[in-house]
């Protein structure tokens, strides 16, 4: 009952996102037998190393989404503060107001059902512009995005290269 | 007279009750190293630590930090009871060295080594990547099918379609600007 819920609300969310696009953002299920699983592409922010890079990433959802958040896993190699070496994504909106690993979250930083996919990756987005210091995720990222900001941007530059088979 | 013979017990039984009081109060000052040994890190504990771990890596470095500490024999002797299939004693769980310096630099090149394939390589885009040129091909449509499979062919056309526009960008950027 709970899952066709989830299911009903993926498939309107995809054909939501499918018709009317942000920009350079994709997004819908890999398998539409599995609405569960979803593959999303986020074009980096202009202006940033991340500029001209295209992040696949994997987006898992619970049964009783839209009340859990997805889990959300960059499928390509990433170099930012707040993505795990794995490529599990950190950022508040994919918290449920539950759990606040951190103790720092605002409440309505955090995921609720009145969120959305197109808003989490809106959220990644930015992330990727504007890194958050306060919970590093990846500690050697967030320390060279701190005191190394050149080699930073070299790092991501080339792993945009890279990515593209450049 | 009777109350004589009744004293010497009393006082007895006082001097021994006192002793063990004495005792009781005494004991968990004296006997809390014994319980918790302070153990002793010598300077070259990472060094022979870091000598087993790199041939035995399957082997926890606080293990093999341990049997150093008891076999007294140095890191060969442990390394043949290793090869002759002996199981390492467990350390008690007090048993604390630091030893967090080389793990993590040690564990670090070789997760970025395991780097992920291409984007180009991954959705199998080499031949138009070779073909397309500067030509962009049609749009993937935007318009919600009703058929599934016409749904997920639009989804993977656009998707191929973000992928090598982003690639032009940068192809053309590193034209634009030779200094890149």
């Amino acid at each position: 009952m709970s899952s066709s819920t989830a299911g009903k609300r993926l498939l309107k969310e995809y054909k939501a996102l499918s018709s009317d696009p942000p920009e350079g953002i994709l997004a819908g299920p890999c398998d539409e037998d599995n609405l569960f699983v979803w593959e999303a592409l986020i074009e980096g922010p202009k202006g940033t190393p991340f500029e001209n890079g295209v992040f696949p990433a994997e987006l898992r959802f619970p049964k009783d989404y839209p009340l859990a958040p997805p889990k959300m896993k960059f499928t390509v190699d990433m170099w930012h503060p707040n993505v795990y070496s794995d490529g599990t994504v950190c950022i508040s909106i994919l918290h449920a107001p539950g759990d606040d690993p951190m103790q720092y979250e605002k409440a309505s930083e955090r995921w609720s059902p009145i969120q959305s996919v197109e808003k989490i990756l809106i959220s990644v987005m930015s992330m990727l512009a504007e890194p958050n210091d306060e919970s590093p995720a990846n500690v050697d990222a967030a320390r060279q995005w701190r005191e190394d900001r050149k080699g930073y941007e070299k790092r991501v530059r080339d792993m945009v290269r890279k990515s593209l088979g450049l | 007279m009777a109350e004589q013979t009744l004293n010497i017990p009393q006082i007895l039984a006082f001097l021994l009750i006192a002793y063990l009081t004495i005792r009781w109060l005494r004991k968990p000052s004296s006997s809390t190293p014994a319980s918790a040994p302070q153990y002793r890190q010598t300077p070259d504990l990472m060094a022979r630590v870091d000598d087993l771990s790199a041939m035995f890596p399957q082997h926890d470095r606080r293990t093999l930090a341990w049997a150093i500490q008891q076999n007294r024999g140095g890191p060969a002797a442990i390394a043949e009871r290793i090869l002759a299939g002996h199981t390492l004693e467990r350390p008690p769980p007090t048993f604390l060295p630091n030893l967090t310096e080389r793990a993590p630099t040690t564990t670090q090149p070789a997760a970025q080594k395991s780097a992920k394939p291409d984007l180009i390589t991954r959705y199998n885009l080499k031949a138009k990547v070779d073909a397309a040129g500067e030509v962009p091909s049609e749009e993937g449509t935007k318009k919600w099918s009703q058929d599934k499979e016409e749904r997920k062919k639009s989804l993977a056309k656009r998707r191929e379609e973000m992928i090598l526009a982003a690639r032009r960008r940068l192809v053309q950027q590193d034209q634009g600007s030779p200094s890149a």
